[in-house]
């Protein structure tokens, strides 16, 4: 889950959260210039693949990573 | 803080060639008040009207709800920072009008805005079972109803409304000067002469922008960190709401001036417990680490306080419930216990898991109604506003008719229909 309350999601029970940008828009940053708002996305795409990809003993809060 | 606070009853409001107050009879001259309130370029045009408590009228589009004051004898004045210049209030002396409020509405044009910053419309009826859910239904309301002008937008409107309300408010107040009250309460936060449990009042306003903010001193709180003011400070209209939206838990001006949490932490403050004062914060911020921020805030202050106990309501509905949660828990880890205000999403049945987020922590929670439950309305003989309210901006608006009976799916439009400082006649029954 990609999201900007990433502590309240693991406390509901989501196994792999994405730390997100901000409430009104987790997956994006509009106040960027649009180039460093697609590497910012496509950072947290990544991240989000490698929670998929990581085995967990317990849950875990991971990070955008760089494009 | 010593503050008097002198009570003038009103029981008749009529119009009249003065503005006058005759014991408890009002005169209202209607092209005065209108000439003092319709004033600003953003507006068009004024309507005042006249509604009397528990009349078969429906009010729609309300912006705000105000109950008159004024200072006299010093050089303060109410609703400083808005009205008049930012200097002490809380002290020397206040007249107030009781049963008696005024109300600014009118339909916002939504120019194009999106999302939480739409102009959302709402009603309220003073009869039936909707007037058990809001306080001013035993109350005379003079409606001030504006059209506004072409080119005002959002921020020249919000403020010509806020400014409007409250210079009629404090006008009709200059009224009391020459009338005997019928209550006169000293309000102060003497030190008691033992010790007794310091409760403090956790008030969370709404601040988010355009028509969803609250203001203190003038000062808009869309960045609000918790801060500590006096209940004398409501009292003289230090703290000003203005917004639409979120209408069925919006805190109005007159519910700060006259909001219950404060009056009973008043009533019984010396005997029972030491009231500590009210820290005001604001809900809605947009990452977990500012809704930390605000929550250890509020606990250091308790803390700093001596406070043995707190006491939060709720400013606004959604992400916000999530500051306080966390403030609880930061209390309880403090060994200050907690008490919580707050209405619920509990679904049209009420069986839903009623609020969006909490902590093990709160265990103490009363509930100030299920803002998803359907609410049938009669027919009213009279409606202040148009036939019509717009509804679902997200698809550019859709009339929905106000003249006949009229079925509520949710009680967001409704006012106070889940208010979250507890004014409402109604109770829950376990089942």
């Amino acid at each position: 889950m990609i999201t900007a309350l990433g502590p309240v999601a693991s406390e509901l029970g989501a196994n792999r959260v994405v730390r997100g940008v901000k409430i009104p828009h987790p997956c994006g940053d509009p106040t960027l210039e649009r180039s460093r708002d697609r590497a910012l996305r496509i950072g947290l795409i990544r991240g989000s693949l490698r929670a998929l990809a990581t085995k967990l003993d317990k849950a875990e809060i991971f990070e955008g990573e760089a494009a | 803080m010593r503050l008097e606070l002198r009570t003038f009853d009103v029981e008749s409001v009529a119009f009249g060639e003065r503005t006058v107050l005759a014991g408890r009879a009002l005169t209202i001259s209607r092209e005065e008040m209108a000439a003092l309130a319709g004033a600003d370029p953003a507006f068009r045009s004024i309507d005042v009207q006249l509604v009397r408590p528990g009349e078969a009228a429906r009010i729609t589009q309300i912006t705000d709800v105000i109950e008159p004051r004024v200072k006299v004898g010093g050089t303060a004045g109410v609703f400083p920072g808005v009205l008049g210049p930012v200097e002490p209030v809380g002290r020397g002396r206040t007249d107030r009008l009781r049963g008696l409020a005024v109300v600014t509405a009118g339909e916002v044009p939504w120019l194009g805005a999106k999302g939480l910053f739409v102009a959302h419309d709402g009603l309220l009826d003073m009869s039936g079972p909707g007037a058990d859910l809001h306080p001013y239904a035993g109350l005379h309301l003079v409606v001030l109803r504006f059209e506004f002008a072409d080119g005002a937008d959002h921020e020249a409107c919000e403020r010509a409304l806020l400014v409007a309300g409250q210079k009629v408010a404090r006008a009709l107040a200059t009224t009391a000067a020459a009338e005997e009250p019928s209550l006169v309460e000293t309000r102060e936060l003497v030190r008691p002469d033992r010790p007794l449990p310091r409760v403090l009042y956790a008030c969370q306003v709404q601040s988010q922008g355009v028509f969803l903010r609250s203001r203190l001193y003038g000062r808009t709180l869309d960045e609000l960190l918790p801060t500590l003011v006096h209940p004398n400070e409501l009292a003289d209209g230090a703290l000003t709401s203005g917004g639409l939206g979120g209408h069925g838990i919006k805190l109005h001006t007159w519910m700060h001036q006259n909001n219950p949490v404060v009056d009973g932490l008043l009533a019984r403050h010396g005997t029972e417990w030491d009231f500590a004062g009210i820290v005001l914060h604001r809900g809605h911020f947009y990452l977990f680490e500012d809704k930390q921020r605000v929550a250890l805030r509020i606990a250091e202050i308790a803390d700093l306080l001596r406070a043995s106990g707190v006491i939060f309501t709720l400013g606004g509905g959604g992400n916000n419930i999530t500051e306080v949660m966390l403030a609880i828990q930061e209390c309880e880890r403090r060994d200050i216990r907690t008490v919580l205000l707050a209405w619920e999403h509990a679904g049209p049945e009420g069986s839903d898991y009623p609020l969006p987020y909490a902590v093990p922590e709160a265990v103490a929670i009363v509930s100030t109604g299920n803002v998803d439950e359907p609410l049938e309305l009669p027919a009213m003989d009279r409606v202040v506003g148009g036939a019509a309210i717009r509804v679902r901006p997200e698809v550019g608006g859709v009339a929905f008719p106000v003249t006949g009976p009229v079925r509520l799916e949710r009680r967001t439009l409704f006012l106070g229909a889940a208010d979250p400082v507890g004014f409402q006649r109604m109770g829950a029954v376990e089942s």
